[in-house]
């Protein structure tokens, strides 16, 4: 075989993986998934939340345990992280709608640089505490590999559940009124 | 959900707005797989360069997907003491790619490398930087990754999750790969190209150089900040 003729089969195997995969993926994404995704997207645990100090951009420290005894809601994000941008928003405006019921909000920032997180929370008019964990050992303490993910803590420092992937009014509404 | 629809979900992902993130890693596998075919060019017989690529990729594909999936699938008792220890595998992660990035950048200067040169190796580091890719990527969640990791967070459906993580991460995988080669299938028998070999290898090296150091110094995030940033 030749280089063209070998190169001509290599375009049409590609084309043909892309083909197939195209055709699996509509078959597969039509079928079953569909019903499933809603019900499955979060995770419920029963783990209390590992303990930390975290410097916050105001200069002030949050000390997690200063908090037991209410409710907790803790956000990972990344300035440059897509679904973060997504999500903030709605986690602004539940953050409004349910600090004055005893919820305490909190923004940790990782994989990122301070400015590029300021930047971000000036942009988004993010009014709850927020830091830049800095050493990654708060990403590490709770075993965190992707971005965005939210985290619901109870009144007694128990994760209670939480949500990988950007976070919408009403699952952020639904699992606080959970733990209130 | 089944794994068709999770190698759909990863591929298409690479080809949408969701490729910002994968910046985190494309363009180094870029110069990886077009620096292993310019040490190679000019040196191998024409059709078996086209499979020293293709080898590689499936290695590299292999390599990323498995530890991507064992990261995402918090279940899995394997998962946690990875994600505890991801500071240090990060370090470690560019100390290989310190090594590999060498390796291009001397193959063709030190003869005993230039022997070694073989496809068995190249899969060989191609799987290693499969899996330092995974270890060094921090994912932004997409929603049907979302979903992957919310199944894969449950210790009683783990397994199930890690399955589908793993053909997301291949499906990922599939379509770096694809482009890595129509890329070099394009333009590595431009007359500039090959001209200029030795030159853009060595730039591919100093770029897998430059990834290694921002892994060991924890630059990394600098990188993640300003460049990934910087696009959106």
């Amino acid at each position: 075989m030749n280089a063209k003729s070998y190169k001509l089969l290599i375009i049409l195997a590609s084309a043909g993986l892309v083909l197939a995969l195209v055709v699996t993926g509509l078959l597969l994404t039509q079928g079953d998934a569909k019903n499933e995704f809603s019900s499955k997207s979060s995770a419920e645990t029963k783990e209390p939340v590992p303990n930390f100090t975290l410097l916050l951009i105001d200069g002030k420290n949050f000390n997690l345990s200063d908090y037991k005894g209410k409710p907790i809601l803790i956000n990972f994000f990344a300035s440059w992280c897509l679904p973060c941008r997504e999500e903030m928003p709605a986690l602004e405006k539940i953050a409004h709608e349910y600090k004055p019921k005893g919820v305490v909000f909190l923004g940790i920032a990782i994989d990122d640089t301070e400015e590029k997180m300021k930047n971000f929370i000036a942009k988004y008019g993010v009014t709850f505490p927020v830091g830049l964990d800095k050493t990654a050992a708060i990403q590490k303490s709770f075993g965190l590999y992707g971005i965005p993910t939210t985290y619901f803590i109870d009144k007694r420092g128990i994760i209670n559940y939480f949500h990988s992937g950007s976070v919408t009014e009403e699952l952020l509404q639904h699992e606080l009124d959970k733990l209130l | 959900m089944g794994g068709g629809a999770a190698v759909w979900g990863g591929f298409s992902s690479f080809f949408s707005i969701w490729q910002v993130c994968i910046l985190q890693i494309s363009p180094f596998f870029i110069a990886f797989i077009v620096g292993i075919y310019l040490a190679t060019v000019g040196k191998k017989a024409d059709p078996e360069i086209r499979r020293w690529l293709l080898i590689p990729c499936i290695t590299y594909g292999i390599g990323f997907s498995v530890f991507y999936s064992l990261l995402i699938a918090s279940g899995l008792n394997i998962s946690r003491p990875l994600i505890h220890n991801i500071g240090l595998l990060r370090v470690v992660s560019g100390i290989i790619i310190l090594f590999v990035g060498l390796y291009i950048l001397l193959v063709n200067r030190i003869s005993f490398l230039g022997k070694i040169h073989t496809p068995l190796l190249l899969s060989t580091l191609s799987l290693l930087i499969g899996v330092t890719f995974a270890l060094v990527y921090s994912p932004c969640i997409t929603p049907m990754l979302s979903d992957i990791m919310g199944i894969a967070s449950q210790r009683n459906t783990a397994v199930e999750g890690w399955y589908m993580a793993f053909w997301y991460g291949l499906g990922v995988s599939i379509a770096l790969c694809m482009t890595s080669v129509a890329l070099i299938l394009f333009a590595g028998r431009q007359e500039i190209v090959l001209r200029n070999a030795n030159l853009i290898k060595n730039i591919c090296g100093i770029i897998l150089l430059i990834l290694a150091v921002m892994n060991i110094t924890g630059l990394m995030r600098h990188y993640k900040a300003f460049v990934l940033g910087f696009v959106l």
